[in-house]
């Protein structure tokens, strides 16, 4: 009766753990995997690797490393996983037999290599975006309220709102509040480009408007 | 008496709603004894003036001590517009309810406006949130005893965060005052006693003098380095007599503190050790307190070409900043000569390992030689009850000073001791700092990339998909990072103190939602698009925040981080089944939220919250992204269910 029990817990649980992180394992397109690849998936997922290591190795600052490429040897692996440092707990040959320890290992040195950053456009335009020094000194990154400016009002007002086509800025603070800019904006005079709502929103005009006015 | 009596008491009453309901589309009422009276309907009739007035006492007589035409809730609510507090959270409760009234009537629920919870928690979650963004307090109305119990863990969590939060709770004092029942419930003798620990202040003012005066002391209090929670009793008879006495009770003015900061020997010390140091190291936590703060940071960090660690429990350091260099404290700590550590929460762990082993073996990993630094507002202010004070660290330097003011003190005491040499030397740490930043930011794109196509979604994709939306709107992150492996503060460009606001202060489950409501008000009130990447199990803690994110038209764009699990509660229950050798697949018992899945699209459109999902096809990201920030864009909250990768 025992065993029965044990069976079935073994089967909810199988069941119940697919049913939450099955969908986790497509790492990409499908590749076909040996059998002892899916069970050493299995076993990666029950036995609660994943929780540290991620769903497809990927890791975390938070719980623990990446384990894709695994670096350690087999051997080395093994003994680390048995008596692990760290916060990692121990997964001694009771709770975790040699096989299927071994299957593990395969299933990890299974997962596919990872694109370089390079090749994932959110990524690479980030790095190569660099280092920027701080906005403290007028020399640092560009607000929303200033990028909006030199997209939509540098070419009538000048890149520094001194005036060109359109008026200066400069004064725009002493002129009027912040909710009369907007206001301006929002509805402006017959020669100026209406803007809203066509090419900026509510919080792009109040942006530009808080640039406008030295406000950002 | 029978209901069906002619007469009766509660046959008038009934009588009396109903005539009452019926008022406004009735040209005029016959008088209760000239009412004609259809047959069968007799009982439902009210009673003849004679019966009334046996029942009632003479109906003509003097009723005037029935009507408070000057409540006391009405100054009250004149001392909050003074005090300059826009918003007051609450859940409605009838220890309060005459400052409700005076909320809505007298002060035309406007500055400070109500803003409507289901739980007291969510209220002074939602406070904590906006005092973090708007950098004052906002007001949290709760009721006597069971309200008060209910907000406690969101009070602990802004006692911990050092945020300042007025609450403000109803109660009975006056035992001979209190109605049978519920009163007695709804009151305590010491209400403030419940949360004491975690609050700086409270008062319990008998008089409306006494309440002002209060009122402004506490907000001041709350408002002085370390910021706090503070508590004050509004007593119920207070809210409710007239305001009485010739005399009219005073507002007082605010009379704002000026914080601490360090003594002169304090600042010369510090100065010294920095300005000679080999390889000084910045870490900061809740050092920053506004846009000043981040600035005053960068240019200590210029000054000494230091990097600095964020700790991340604010917006402290921009992160394209080349100094800025979070992800290399394994390297930085171990190589520092001298770590000047501005408002963190635990020194101790910062120089010190301990790994979560039986044993407790701690280890120290900074130099033996290396010179401490700690600054903060927090060392002259410690409670015991609570032990958020973290393990005892014998700094080499412990200066008891708000960090945003000593280091306004600090720059120019460092800059007065640099020789043209030292400024040599510092001038070359700075390409190679560079350097370790770009190898660090590569480092991070890397990691970002592994699971990137996976399903669920990345968490690493999940923030950049997010990312690549908003990064040309004004935008605020109002959620904790730390569980979604920290990415935004990783790759996104954030250079602004309102751009991120840190996490939950205590850990207590159920801040995620609310406060990012909070945070989204003041972000609204600033023209800016508020984004929460929200945690499944916090949500699941409070969801009825999501009404009041609809009932109120908060745009706040709440992207779920849905691992279905209390997923840090898994690697716990592994490792203690793991160290006892038994039930090795038992974690997910009491861990995972699954049978039944939550349908967190489902419950947030419930509630009137306009959402999609779940999804966990990261291609559909970028689309239902779309969606989801033109609801945003038009002044509305979205959520957005994502399935995830757990951390």
């Amino acid at each position: 009766m025992r065993a029965m029990r044990r069976i079935w817990l073994g089967a909810a649980l199988t069941l119940s753990v697919q049913a939450i992180l099955v969908p986790v394992s497509r790492a990409g397109p499908a590749v076909k995997r040996e059998a002892s690849i899916e069970a050493g998936h299995r076993l990666y997922m029950q036995r609660g690797c994943y929780q540290c290591h991620g769903m497809v190795g990927q890791g975390s600052v938070l719980s623990g490393p990446s384990l894709s490429p695994l670096r350690p040897d087999s051997d080395a692996f093994r003994r680390y996983v048995r008596n692990p440092a760290g916060s990692m707990p121990p997964y001694t040959a009771r709770i975790l037999t040699d096989d299927e320890l071994q299957r593990i290992e395969r299933f990890i040195r299974f997962i596919p290599s990872p694109r370089s950053y390079t090749a994932i456009p959110l990524l690479a335009r980030t790095v190569a975006a660099g280092d920027r020094m701080p906005d403290n000194r007028g020399d640092g990154p560009v607000s929303p309220g200033r990028a909006i400016f030199e997209t939509h009002c540098a070419v009538c007002h000048g890149p520094d709102g001194r005036g060109g086509v359109g008026p200066s800025l400069l004064a725009e603070r002493s002129k009027r509040s912040l909710l009369e800019t907007i206001s301006f904006i929002k509805d402006p005079p017959v020669a100026m480009v209406r803007l809203y709502p066509g090419s900026l929103s509510d919080a792009q005009v109040m942006a530009v408007s808080r640039h406008i006015r030295g406000e950002d | 008496m029978s209901d069906h009596s002619t007469g009766s008491r509660r046959g008038f009453l009934k009588s009396s709603i109903l005539l009452g309901a019926a008022l406004p589309c009735t040209a005029s009422i016959a008088a209760p004894d000239q009412a004609p009276t259809a047959p069968g309907q007799r009982g439902r009739m009210p009673p003849g003036a004679a019966k009334a007035i046996a029942e009632q006492g003479d109906l003509g007589a003097d009723r005037s001590d029935q009507l408070v035409s000057h409540p006391g809730s009405d100054f009250m609510v004149d001392v909050i517009k003074a005090a300059g507090i826009r918003y007051v959270a609450a859940v409605a409760g009838s220890s309060f309810r005459g400052l409700h009234e005076s909320i809505v009537n007298h002060g035309g629920n406007s500055d400070p406006e109500l803003i409507v919870c289901a739980h007291e928690e969510v209220s002074a979650a939602i406070a904590h949130g906006y005092a973090k963004v708007a950098g004052v307090p906002m007001a949290c109305l709760v009721h006597s005893n069971v309200g008060l119990q209910h907000a406690a863990m969101a009070i602990y969590n802004a006692w911990c965060d050092r945020v300042p939060i007025m609450v403000i709770a109803g109660n009975v004092l006056d035992a001979a005052a209190r109605r049978p029942l519920l009163d007695w419930l709804h009151s305590a003798q010491d209400l403030a006693a419940m949360v004491r620990e975690y609050v700086k202040y409270d008062d319990a003012p008998l008089s409306l003098q006494h309440f002002a005066e209060s009122f402004m002391r506490a907000y001041e209090i709350s408002m002085t380095p370390p910021y706090e929670p503070v508590l004050l009793i509004a007593d119920q008879e207070l809210q409710e007599r007239p305001v009485e006495g010739a005399t009219k009770p005073k507002i007082p003015r605010r009379a704002p503190v000026h914080g601490p900061g360090g003594s002169n020997e304090a600042v010369a010390r510090a100065a010294k050790l920095l300005a000679d140091a080999a390889s000084p190291l910045i870490v900061v936590d809740r050092a920053a307190r506004s846009q000043e703060g981040v600035d005053l940071i960068v240019r200590l960090a210029e000054l000494l070409n230091a990097p600095v660690i964020d700790k991340g429990s604010r917006m402290n350091m921009p992160t394209m900043h080349p100094l800025c260099q979070s992800g290399l404290q394994r390297e930085l700590v171990p190589a520092a000569d001298v770590i000047l550590c501005l408002e963190l929460t635990d020194i101790w762990g910062l120089v010190n390992t301990m790994p979560d082993k039986p044993s407790h073996q701690t280890r120290r990993i900074a130099r033996p030689d290396a010179a401490i630094v700690g600054v903060s507002a927090n060392y002259g202010y410690i409670r015991s009850v609570v032990q958020d004070a973290q393990r005892y660290l014998d700094a080499d330097l412990t200066i008891d000073a708000d960090a945003q003011i000593f280091l306004s003190q600090l720059i120019p005491a460092v800059d007065q001791l640099l020789t043209s040499d030292r400024r040599a030397m510092i001038a070359a740490r700075l390409e190679p700092a560079r350097a370790a930043y770009a190898r660090m930011r590569q480092a991070d794109a890397t990691e970002a990339a592994k699971g990137w196509d996976a399903s669920p979604i990345s968490t690493a994709r999940l923030s950049m998909e997010i990312w690549d939306k908003i990064k040309t709107l004004d935008w605020g992150y109002v959620s904790n990072s730390a569980f979604i492996s920290s990415w935004p503060q990783r790759l996104w460009d954030m250079t602004h103190h309102h751009h991120h606001i840190g996490g939950e202060g205590g850990f207590g489950m159920g801040y995620g939602a609310p406060a990012a409501l909070g945070a989204a008000i003041a972000h609204r009130d600033a023209g800016r698009i508020a984004i929460a990447i929200q945690p499944d199990g916090d949500l699941l803690t409070l969801p009825n925040t999501l009404w009041t994110m609809a009932h109120h038209s908060i745009p706040l764009l709440m992207v779920m981080h849905n691992n279905r699990a209390w997923h840090q509660e898994t690697m716990h229950l592994t490792r203690m089944a793991n160290r006892r050798e038994r039930g090795p697949t038992s974690w997910n018992v009491g861990t995972t939220i699954s049978d039944p899945f939550v349908d967190f699209a489902a419950m947030a459109r419930s509630m009137g919250v306009w959402a999609e999902g779940p999804i966990d096809d990261p291609k559909a990201l970028p689309k239902a992204l779309d969606r989801a920030l033109a609801v945003v864009k038009s002044g509305k909250p979205a959520l957005l269910d994502t399935l995830t990768q757990v951390r």
